[in-house]
């Protein structure tokens, strides 16, 4: 029917110009479009092809769950392909060919949403992969781009390689075992305590070789660097290996107390306690800013770093009330007020307002020349120096107690340093 | 004799008048084909598509609609003479036919966009910004500060938008479109600059990927086209060079109106050095004929060919399409078509069935 049409219009277009209404000139640049015309109708003899230029494929539901078996049967055929995640001017910089795809996804911040990676290995539900795949994305369409969304057997294949570490299994069992991901992400600054480190590599280790020598946690002091000897090491309350995922090891920090500060995360692959794979080979551990780790030679140590900055809310007072004065300072006999100059229940902490009122930029009573709470400046504040143990005068608070733990401390530090505002 | 050109002068008038109203634009290059327009006659974009200018929005109220409701006032998208709105919204039901799965049917919100012009200084300098605001979170598609010349001729803009490349289809699953990455699926942040005389055009920009990993990185386009009142012809190019390797594309399209049909074709040829790998050189095609059958309707046949890569044998795809369109009353239009896709077999998706209905609010 198209070559009926075609035919019929183009004769139509030509005798239109044996009218007199076309030129010649014309008639040239319409014979020019009609060859180009025809020569899209010659490609519209083409059927599509038959397929043999290119290897079978494992049917969906009978693909290993591994990156190279993804990479060929998933990946090559739906994703990179002339125009979508291949080569230069790939979308968002995704890339997806053989060569560059473990690359672009593991461990790799999502360009659309830059707080989830495209591949969080162990994590497919804030894998953005998956997100992408399944259409349950917050930003973009649904992947592939116009076409049908992939069969949920291949996605779920996807799904079983992150949970299993997404490991590179092209690696070879000479080559130095890499760092594929790290949570707390490189240089990330978080509004919260992380329960754990978490490091995942590109194989299995020997879980005997990552321990409390060569998983490392450090406080930097405060000064963000690490090289003035203020630094504090950090105890795990326990590392872990899973024994069904032995390719990651977990820095557990649960009960552990941080305050706000820069951490750095290292794992040794140089010195005399090293990670290893179970074929003794050394890590490859140089991070020069994407995954996976390592400079191509055993050895080297991975180091990156994040930050905690727990925020003070504007009703940072109310819950500092709440979380510390009223379970610990405002007992009968203690800081119960009425608000007086007998200590200690002058200073009367049973309730916010109270509490502003007898603190906030008023005289302490055994050191009148400092005041409980100076706001801006909480090393100078009474309040302070008394729940560190560092007041010049009495005892450190809460009296007869157990000492805040500093991450509470640095909250009172930080209401402080922010204002000391009602 | 003298009455007899008259009726002949009536009758072709009438004609003329017929076949002006059945010429209908649906915001696609085909109706710049059958009128013999430049895209940026319509669309407040020199390269086409987004917003509708005055001419965009009247054009659709006078000659696109079969019916036009309401008081006689047209909207011109203008609320003074400084600030221009617009929306486009389209909805879609699409029955899938993929082999080996069972038949899927979806409801769904394609794409709501909204539109927002500032002629801070009127025909002189230019805020636009189109955004994208369903189905998923607010998406900036283009945004721009656009300079024009004296005699509006000569522009330069700064900012993000689409690549000028080729024709500008709404069909962003067109293969010369996804082949080529020139789609509404991709906007980039650059300059862009051009020359429009109404017959001749130049547009080139000079942008940097999204999603570079090289921040040096940068992507020139070129799209010219020459435009007669039945026919037109152009050139686009656009070079590509990032740490992922080298894209180098190019392509000749044209248009030509015959009667009542308009038809459209596009050939690309897409080149890929890639570091680690061979080169990848692929084609991509497009033929389209749009056949105004009856007033306001229009039945678009259309053929893609694609071929990812010309270094293997029987990789190639291809599409057929049959769309029928209708413009019962302004600002809507709704589109029934079926796809054919005849790819390789090692991909079920390669070989779906399309059959849709698409809903388009707009103005």
């Amino acid at each position: 029917m198209l070559v009926v049409l075609m035919g019929k219009y183009f004769a139509n277009c030509l005798i239109s110009i044996d009218d007199g209404n076309v030129r010649l000139t014309n008639m040239r640049l319409i014979l020019l479009l009609s060859g180009l015309a025809l020569a899209a109708l010659g490609m519209a003899a083409c059927d599509g092809g038959d397929g043999s230029g290119l290897p079978p494929r494992a049917p969906p539901g009978s693909i290993d769950p591994s990156f190279s078996a993804i990479q060929a049967n998933i990946f090559e055929p739906n994703c990179a392909v002339t125009g979508c995640h291949f080569g230069a001017g790939a979308p968002q910089g995704l890339r997806l060919d053989d060569a560059n795809s473990y690359g672009s996804l593991v461990g790799v911040s999502s360009v659309e949403v830059s707080s989830i990676l495209r591949v969080a290995p162990g994590d497919p539900d804030n894998s953005y992969l998956i997100q992408k795949l399944e259409g349950s994305a917050s930003v973009g369409a649904q992947m592939p781009l116009s076409a049908p969304a992939l069969p949920q057997a291949d996605i779920d294949v996807v799904r079983q390689w992150i949970s299993d570490g997404a490991i590179d299994d092209r690696a070879q069992s000479s080559d130095p075992i890499r760092v594929t991901s790290i949570s707390p992400l490189p240089d990330s600054v978080l509004s919260a305590p992380p329960p754990n480190v978490v490091a995942m590599f590109d194989r299995e280790f020997d879980a005997s070789t990552v321990n409390s020598f060569t998983f490392l946690l450090e406080a930097s002091g405060g000064d963000a660097t690490f090289v003035d000897g203020n630094e504090t090491q950090i105890s795990a309350a326990g590392i872990d290996v899973p024994v069904t995922n032995p390719r990651t090891a977990t820095f557990d920090l649960s009960g552990v107390p941080l305050a706000n500060d820069t951490y750095r995360i290292r794992l040794l692959g140089s010195g005399a306690s090293i990670i290893m794979d179970i074929d003794a080979n050394a890590l490859d551990g140089e991070f020069s800013g994407s995954f996976p780790s390592g400079d191509g030679v055993a050895g080297g140590d991975f180091e990156v770093t994040f930050s905690l900055n727990v925020p003070a809310s504007s009703s940072a007072l109310d819950e500092i009330q709440e979380s510390v004065f009223s379970a610990s300072c405002a007992f009968s006999g203690c800081h119960s007020g009425p608000s007086g100059d007998t200590l200690p229940s002058g200073m009367d902490l049973t309730d916010a307002d109270a509490s502003f009122a007898s603190l906030v930029g008023v005289s302490s009573l055994q050191m009148p020349e400092v005041l409980r709470v100076m706001a801006g400046d909480p090393d100078n504040s009474y309040l302070i120096q008394k729940l560190e143990g560092t007041a010049a005068k009495g005892e450190r608070m809460p009296f007869g107690g157990s000492p805040l733990d500093q991450a509470v401390i640095n909250n009172i530090r930080r209401w402080i340093a922010d204002g000391a505002n009602r | 004799m003298n009455s007899h050109l008259r009726s002949l002068r009536l009758v072709s008038a009438a004609i003329v008048l017929l076949v002006a109203a059945t010429d209908a634009a649906r915001a696609e290059p085909y109706i710049a084909v059958q009128k013999g327009m430049q895209c940026s006659y319509c669309h407040s974009s020199p390269a086409g598509g987004g917003m509708r200018n005055v001419y965009g929005n009247v054009f659709a109220q006078s000659e696109l609609a079969a019916r036009r409701f309401g008081d006689r006032k047209l909207w011109t998208g203008e609320l003074n003479k400084w600030l221009s709105v617009g929306a486009n919204l389209r909805g879609s039901f699409v029955q899938a036919k993929v082999p080996n799965r069972s038949t899927t049917s979806d409801s769904q919100i394609d794409r709501g966009t909204v539109y927002l012009e500032a002629s801070i200084i009127p025909r002189r300098l230019t805020v636009y910004i189109d955004h994208q605001v369903v189905p998923d979170d607010a998406i900036n598609r283009e945004a721009y500060l656009r300079i024009n010349s004296k005699n509006t001729k000569w522009f330069a803009s700064i900012g993000r938008f689409y690549l000028p490349y080729g024709l500008r289809l709404q069909d962003d699953s067109a293969f010369i479109r996804l082949a080529t990455g020139a789609n509404f699926a991709n906007s980039d942040r650059g300059i862009q600059a051009g020359y429009n005389s109404g017959q001749w055009s130049i547009i080139t920009s000079l942008t940097e990927p999204t999603g570079s990993t090289n921040g040096s990185t940068k992507e020139f386009s070129v799209v010219s086209t020459y435009v007669q009142a039945k026919w037109r012809a152009g050139f686009s190019a656009n070079v590509n060079n990032d740490d992922g390797g080298e894209r180098s594309m190019f392509g000749f399209f044209g248009g030509l109106k015959t009667g009542p049909v308009a038809w459209l074709a596009e050939i690309d040829s897409i080149r890929d050095e890639i570091p680690s790998g061979s080169d990848v050189r692929a084609f991509a095609g497009l033929l389209e004929a749009n056949w105004t059958f009856w007033q306001h309707n229009n039945l678009k046949i259309s053929y893609d060919y694609l071929d990812p890569n010309n270094g293997i044998s029987e990789d190639h795809q291809v599409r057929y399409s049959v769309v029928w369109e209708h413009s019962p009353f302004q600002f809507f239009q709704a589109r029934v078509g079926y796809r054919l896709y005849d790819g390789i077999p090692q991909v079920d998706a390669q070989n779906r069935e399309l059959f849709f209905v698409e809903l388009h609010g707009f103005f």
